[in-house]
């Protein structure tokens, strides 16, 4: 049947369209829980800023293990209630903990006790407004997630028969992560909603100088990068297909 | 000019929507350095950003405070619902003394084992101080022992901590001392406190019974060298801020 030339743009032919041929219903929307994260590397040198959110899979060496986001800045065609932000260390390969040696360099741990974890401040601002302001991000944001659990050895030999004498003691590695406690988590309360499309930002500044990696005898920025990551959960409203 | 007159103007070419408020989570703070010789009094939210610290002559950015007004939070309600004081080491290159920014071994000798006293002090800093909180002029708070009693709730977790053991020295006792970082150990308000648009704070930490701990010279290196740390204390305002739609 020929379309009036008056309707053809109109909302109520493309609605009209849409509600018979098109893949997605705009009518109906389903939410899950999801979260979004962002992962980059901590060069060994320090940085003035980290910026999260601002590369997308698929973008030159960015895999998911980086980021999960599909569109730079922005959550694409779906809205976002953001419940809660966290902030994640990991080294991309291999923490060496047996090559400690007494050294601040020799271990990661350095970093936590002495390192960048006592400094930098997290920016997060949606359009051109600040939404968040938060000094020592990696501390007042501590991960949503569990984290590795080290239960130390004792004594792993003593010279029998004689008693009182201590052989080896094996408890000299250290092993320092964020905060595990789930209760720590820095929720967003009231919850906020990102819409579609909507712009934001998030960054990791250091405006008081930067400040470098300690533990460079297990971190380096070519085969085991320091990895830092900003993770935003929440619930996803996305429309039904 | 009548207030008629600024209210249509505002309301057809303003940045801001005053008829409606937004609230958002967002944390006050302000940090300041600790004075290594001893102080009786630790004074808060009065340099605001891009001052100069008192005691560290250092010039202050959104690192130290996010503070634009001294004394005052400025055009903003503020709903406090916590209060968090904070006090460690600045990081290994921000500290004053090139004999803990070069020393190889500042976390597992230099602070932590029985040569310095460092630790020591700190578990002191720890105990003592008086948080004063005034606004207007007027108490609101006085919190004892406020680095344990509104502990921060933010740190690190120390799973194991090693034993100093380079080359040519022997195993010493060693040991690390950190606030407690557990959420719900801060100071929560209850009821919470409103903060009105440009009401006066007075933050301080007092030392009635004598200066606050002695850090000259509390750091020992492996060499025998001492050297005096550089420590920061924030407090922070955690709650809502309510300000206007753009």
């Amino acid at each position: 049947m020929p379309v009036p030339v008056a309707n053809t743009m109109s909302n109520e032919i493309i609605s009209g369209l849409q509600t018979r041929f098109g893949s997605i219903d705009y009518s109906q929307f389903q939410s899950l829980r999801y979260q979004f994260y962002s992962y980059v590397t901590y060069n060994t040198a320090g940085a003035t800023q980290l910026n999260f959110f601002g590369t997308t899979t698929g973008s030159p060496g960015v895999t998911l293990a980086d980021t999960n986001m599909p569109r730079t800045g922005s959550f694409g065609q779906q809205h976002f209630f953001l419940k809660s932000i966290s902030t994640h260390i990991k080294l991309a390969k291999t923490n060496d903990l047996s090559a400690f040696d007494g050294t601040d360099a020799s271990t990661i741990a350095s970093d936590f006790l002495f390192g960048f974890l006592n400094a930098g401040v997290l920016q997060f601002g949606i359009g051109a407004r600040p939404f968040l302001q938060v000094p020592k991000p990696f501390q007042y944001l501590p991960p949503i997630s569990g984290n590795s659990l080290v239960n130390v050895a004792g004594i792993s030999a003593l010279t029998a028969p004689i008693s009182n004498v201590l052989g080896t003691l094996t408890s000299d590695t250290p092993f320092v992560t964020q905060t595990v406690d789930r209760n720590n988590v820095f929720r967003f309360d009231p919850n906020i909603l990102i819409e579609a499309e909507q712009q934001f930002s998030c960054t990791i500044d250091f405006p008081s100088g930067i400040v470098p990696v300690i533990g460079t005898g297990i971190a380096n920025d070519s085969t085991n990068p320091l990895k830092v990551g900003v993770i935003l959960d929440g619930v996803l409203l996305r429309p039904l297909q | 000019m009548t207030l008629d007159v600024l209210d249509a103007l505002q309301k057809r070419f303003g940045s801001a929507n005053f008829s409606q408020y937004q609230i958002i989570r967002q944390p006050y703070y302000d940090t300041v350095r600790v004075q290594t010789a001893g102080t009786t009094q630790m004074s808060f939210f009065t340099v605001p950003i891009g001052g100069t610290d008192p005691v560290g002559s250092n010039q202050k950015t959104l690192e130290q405070t996010n503070l634009v007004k001294s004394g005052s939070l400025g055009q903003i309600f503020f709903v406090l619902t916590q209060i968090r004081a904070y006090v460690n080491l600045v990081p290994k290159n921000r500290q004053s003394s090139a004999t803990i920014t070069g020393d190889a071994n500042s976390v597992f000798h230099g602070f932590s084992s029985q040569d310095a006293n460092y630790m020591e002090r700190y578990n002191e800093l720890l105990n003592r101080g008086i948080l004063n909180i005034t606004f207007a002029q007027k108490n609101y708070y006085q919190i004892s022992s406020p680095f344990q009693n509104a502990s921060p709730g933010i740190g690190v977790q120390v799973h194991s901590f090693g034993a100093s053991k380079v080359a040519g020295d022997t195993v010493k006792k060693s040991f690390w001392i950190q606030q407690d970082n557990s959420f719900v150990n801060v100071w929560n308000l209850s009821p919470i406190q409103i903060i009105e648009p440009e009401l006066q704070m007075g933050v301080t930490i007092d030392f009635p019974d004598g200066v606050s701990p002695v850090f000259t010279n509390t750091y020992v290196s492996q060499a025998a060298a001492t050297a005096t740390p550089t420590l920061e204390a924030m407090i922070v305002f955690d709650g809502y801020s309510i300000r206007p739609q753009q």
